[in-house]
């Protein structure tokens, strides 16, 4: 018993530990100085205000905007085919495959990042926004390819070959039965793989050229001291958004899964 | 769909993302290779082939001395991740009444931005940082630590913060597949709590606490933002080098050079250590 | 088999919250008897295993094993070990290395150890697999796994959690037989927990009935077949047709009784039932009811019935009987030889009984 209780206090210290951090950008977000250290000077929106006014901003906003939507749809296309393929089938090379598609997730950055930069600008490809959304869609995809997986697993493939017999085609099926029960999987993906790509820094830093995506404009703004307290509204902001995608993809996904109970 | 059978269905459903990604890992890693062997003169590329640049990778202290510390950075954040995470794993596995919850709870935090974890850290950890000025206004210290920031300690704790919730996960996994009765088992047979974690809870959750160690360990070597931010002149990293001769000193084929190096290197570590805990979990009777 | 008791349970009790898992259980266990706990999923024996075993502690009362009160003794330090029911092998370590589990906590000296795990695997017959991976075993050879594995620390009690559930139907005979010879060659006290009656019969010296937390009944299973005490047992232990029957007259160790079958017969009084003043249930198992198309001769009561329905089960025949005055047909079951006895639905036949198979129940409770 006393071992349980020293589990679970060791916990929410640890909870502390992960939370803390992240909570400290949005409370100085709101402080009226300019200089991060306690204590609150005061309590204003002004930070907030000024953001609407950044032309600059606003322009990175709309290219992590368009590169997350991009690269979404494209890595949670190819998860949804690659998953219904390792849930469904069985095919030679499908192990070597499913380990091949989770690699982008333990290749380091830097090194992700310098070849595809290298690889790009020898198949002509300059920095750019096209180049940012190929390498995003690299790194998404092992997550589309999870979250597919287990939409298809709580699958009962039953359904499928109920719909044929009663005399669906096979595109009938996949739009009729498929596609609506594994609808939930895909949004989470399509959540989960955009706010991959809209957080993401290293890649874009090195592809994106002069169109800088939003972690990339916070990167330029971080070594201005003037500009701090901007940047913590901003990133107050950035924080907010990822948490809201990530409950509602959570949302999401817990409803594929108890669909079909 | 006129694919005839089970396995041609499977590989062509499979086709575009195991292309996509395989292209993407082996084309580049050919090109670095090339690029490796070629030679920058101001603005253009020399192309025929030469070992100089391994040699000056090998040769330069600096580049010995980067790489090094990148590999016990990332093996100190290693241990200290995986050992810290532990403890809650088994907590979430074992005790928690509300195991989702709790996941979810500790995945949250890992779905904000990286880049404005390290920034916070760096806020936090600073000379007129959040934790000193709380520090002196709470009367603790004096005058402001000066420890805390631009050294290997910053850039551990920052790199631990990050990766908890990939410990966490697969160690979760390997508890969670645990069969109760096994541990009953293990008391039957006269084992105290602490005998039973040591010879059967831990043995069977090694393949987790590897598989913890090798998603922390790999991408950490080559992190790029912590050191930069968090880790001042002490506490760079190779991926730091990397970057100034793709960026700044425009040497492309000396920061692939560096690139294959550290992939090398990590693969070489991550090879040993598999190797040395299967070997030692083996020898748990 | 001595008188002395090796396990005490008094007044033991588990609760779950509100739900009572065991209630009021006092049980004694002989030294070297196999003993089964047996009842419907649910009813509480794994739970009472449990306790013996220091998994789970009793809400109330008591558990001493060999005169010792467990009250507070963890499960690693008590003289029983355990056959789990997904027999627990660990996946990490092989044959020999499970085997060697438990003599590793005692701190024994390696040769010594490796001598009791030979000696233990030639016991249950797999001599020399000591290097044998965990997940390359049958299920079969799982199952002697776990057996040597408790046994080599030769316990003073052996707990069997359904040790044979398993198992497919032919290898579980087969480690029926095993398991029974092993117990008579050690004479260490077996208690098994099981909910297959056949199982539970073949292999004990005795058997515990469990219904809903509550020990109904232990006897041999030879009396627990031939004189169970409430119609729940009759009907969980083999088969049994029910009869409500009307007492005329009451002696020292006889009833006469009257049925919509056959009237005033005299049978034995059960031992192990209440005796009332009302009316009582009679039961009679199927394979002591004869069939036949004329009246059969010698026996204590005969009675006409129509076959409603023929079931075929290879070694058996059981016929379905109804009977005019009764809700539910009669079942009577017949040896399937050189076909002598050969109905179809609608054939019109005689039953007999002997009195001796007319097993008294006691006061008809209405269920």
């Amino acid at each position: 018993m006393k071992l349980a209780f020293g589990l679970q206090t060791y916990a929410f210290f640890y909870l502390g530990f992960l939370y803390l951090p992240v909570l400290f950008l949005p409370l100085f977000s709101f402080n009226d100085g300019t200089i991060v250290a306690f204590p609150i000077k005061g309590w204003t929106l002004e930070w907030y205000r000024q953001l609407g006014s950044q032309d600059t901003l606003i322009q990175a906003l709309v290219n992590s905007l368009l590169v997350g939507a991009v690269s979404a749809m494209l890595s949670t296309a190819m998860g949804l085919f690659a998953a219904r393929a390792y849930v469904r089938y069985r095919f030679r090379g499908k192990r070597i495959s499913e380990g091949l598609v989770m690699l982008p997730l333990v290749v380091p950055g830097i090194i992700v990042a310098s070849s595809m930069l290298v690889l790009f600008i020898s198949m002509g490809l300059k920095p750019s926004l096209t180049a940012v959304i190929l390498g995003h869609t690299f790194l998404a995809l092992p997550f589309a390819v999870a979250i597919m997986k287990s939409a298809f697993d709580d699958f009962d493939v039953s359904l499928e070959e109920a719909a044929l017999d009663l005399g669906s085609t096979v595109l009938e099926t996949f739009r009729r039965v498929t596609l609506p029960i594994v609808a939930p999987g895909i949004v989470s993906s399509l959540l989960v793989t955009f706010t991959v790509s809209f957080d993401e820094f290293v890649l874009a830093f090195f592809l994106s050229g002069n169109e800088p995506t939003l972690p990339v404009y916070i990167w330029s703004q971080i070594r201005f001291p003037a500009k701090l307290p901007n940047t913590l509204a901003l990133g107050s902001l950035l924080l907010l958004a990822s948490v809201l995608l990530l409950v509602i993809a959570e949302f999401f996904r817990r409803r594929s899964s108890k669909s079909l109970v | 769909m006129n694919l005839r059978s089970e396995g041609a269905k499977g590989v062509a459903l499979s086709a575009p993302a195991t292309v996509y990604v395989g292209f993407l890992v082996a084309a580049p890693l050919l090109i670095l290779v090339a690029y490796s062997m070629w030679t920058q003169t101001y603005v253009d590329i020399d192309r025929t082939p030469t070992l100089a640049n391994y040699r000056e990778a090998f040769t330069d202290p600096l580049v010995r001395h980067l790489m090094i510390r990148s590999i016990l950075i990332a093996a100190a954040v290693t241990v200290v991740t995986v050992a810290l995470a532990y403890p809650i794993a088994y907590f979430i596995a074992i005790r928690a009444q509300k195991k989702t919850l709790w996941l979810l709870l500790i995945t949250i935090p890992f779905w904000s931005s990286y880049l404005l974890r390290v920034f916070a850290w760096k806020l936090i950890l600073g000379f007129n940082g959040v934790l000193n000025s709380a520090l002196l206004a709470l009367g603790l210290i004096d005058e402001p630590l000066t420890f805390l920031l631009y050294n290997e300690f910053a850039v551990v704790l920052t790199l631990a913060h990050a990766w908890a919730p990939f410990a966490i996960l697969p160690i979760f996994v390997s508890i969670q597949k645990i069969d109760p009765s096994l541990l009953e088992a293990a008391t039957d047979l006269g084992s105290s709590r602490i005998e039973s974690f040591l010879r059967v809870t831990l043995p069977l959750t090694l393949p987790g606490i590897i598989a913890a160690c090798l998603v922390i360990f790999i991408p950490t070597v080559g992190d790029y933002v912590t050191p930069s931010l968090v880790g001042g002149s002490d506490g760079k990293m190779i991926a730091n080098l990397i970057q100034v001769q793709f960026g700044a000193a425009n040497n492309w084929p000396l920061g692939a050079t560096l690139s294959l190096l550290a992939m090398l290197s990590v693969g070489f570590v991550a090879i040993v250590f598999v190797l040395s805990a299967n070997g030692f979990g083996r020898r748990i009777r | 088999m001595t008188e002395t008791n090796i396990i005490e349970m008094t007044g033991v009790e588990k609760r779950f919250g509100t739900f009572t898992a065991v209630s009021d259980l006092s049980l004694s266990l002989r030294e070297g008897e196999f003993f089964s706990l047996l009842g419907p999923s649910g009813c509480g024996k794994t739970t009472a295993l449990r306790m013996i075993a220091g998994f789970q502690e009793p809400t109330d009362g008591r558990v001493t094993i060999d005169g010792q009160d467990m009250q507070g003794i963890a499960a690693n330090k008590r003289p029983t070990n355990m056959v789990f029911q997904s027999y627990a092998i660990f996946p990490h370590l092989d044959v020999g290395d499970n085997v060697a589990y438990g003599l590793r906590n005692r701190g024994l000296k390696k040769a010594e150890i490796e001598n009791r795990v030979s000696e233990a695997l030639e016991m249950v017959e797999l001599g020399g697999l000591q290097r044998r991976r965990a997940n390359e075993l049958s299920g079969g050879q799982r199952q002697r796994v776990a057996l040597a594995r408790a046994l080599v620390m030769r316990p003073k009690v052996l707990l069997l959690d359904e040790p044979l559930s398993a198992l497919d139907k032919k290898l579980r005979e087969q480690m029926q037989f095993e398991m029974r010879r092993l117990q008579r060659n050690l004479g260490i006290t077996f208690v098994m927990v099981t909910h297959d009656q056949y199982e539970a019969m073949t292999m004990s010296d005795r058997i515990g009935v469990m219904f809903d937390g509550k020990l109904v009944q232990v006897d041999s299973p030879e009396t627990l077949y031939a004189k169970p005490c409430n119609r729940e047992v009759a009907s969980f232990i083999g088969e049994m047709n029910f009869l409500p029957a009307q007492v005329s007259a009451r002696q020292e160790n006889s009833l006469t009784v009257t049925t919509t079958c056959f009237e005033n017969l005299k049978i034995e009084t059960n031992p192990n039932v209440r005796q009332g003043y009302g009316d009582i249930l009679v039961g009679i198992r199927p394979e002591q009811i004869e069939i036949a198309a004329k009246q059969p001769d010698g026996y204590d009561a005969t009675f006409r019935g129509d076959v409603v329905n023929v079931a075929f089960y290879g070694e058996n025949v059981h016929y379905h009987v109804r009977v005019e005055g009764l809700d539910r047909p009669v079942s009577a079951s017949v040896p399937n030889y050189f076909h002598m006895v050969d109905f179809r639905e609608g054939d019109s036949v005689w039953l007999g009984v002997q009195s001796a198979s007319v097993i008294d129940l006691g006061e008809n409770e209405p269920s």
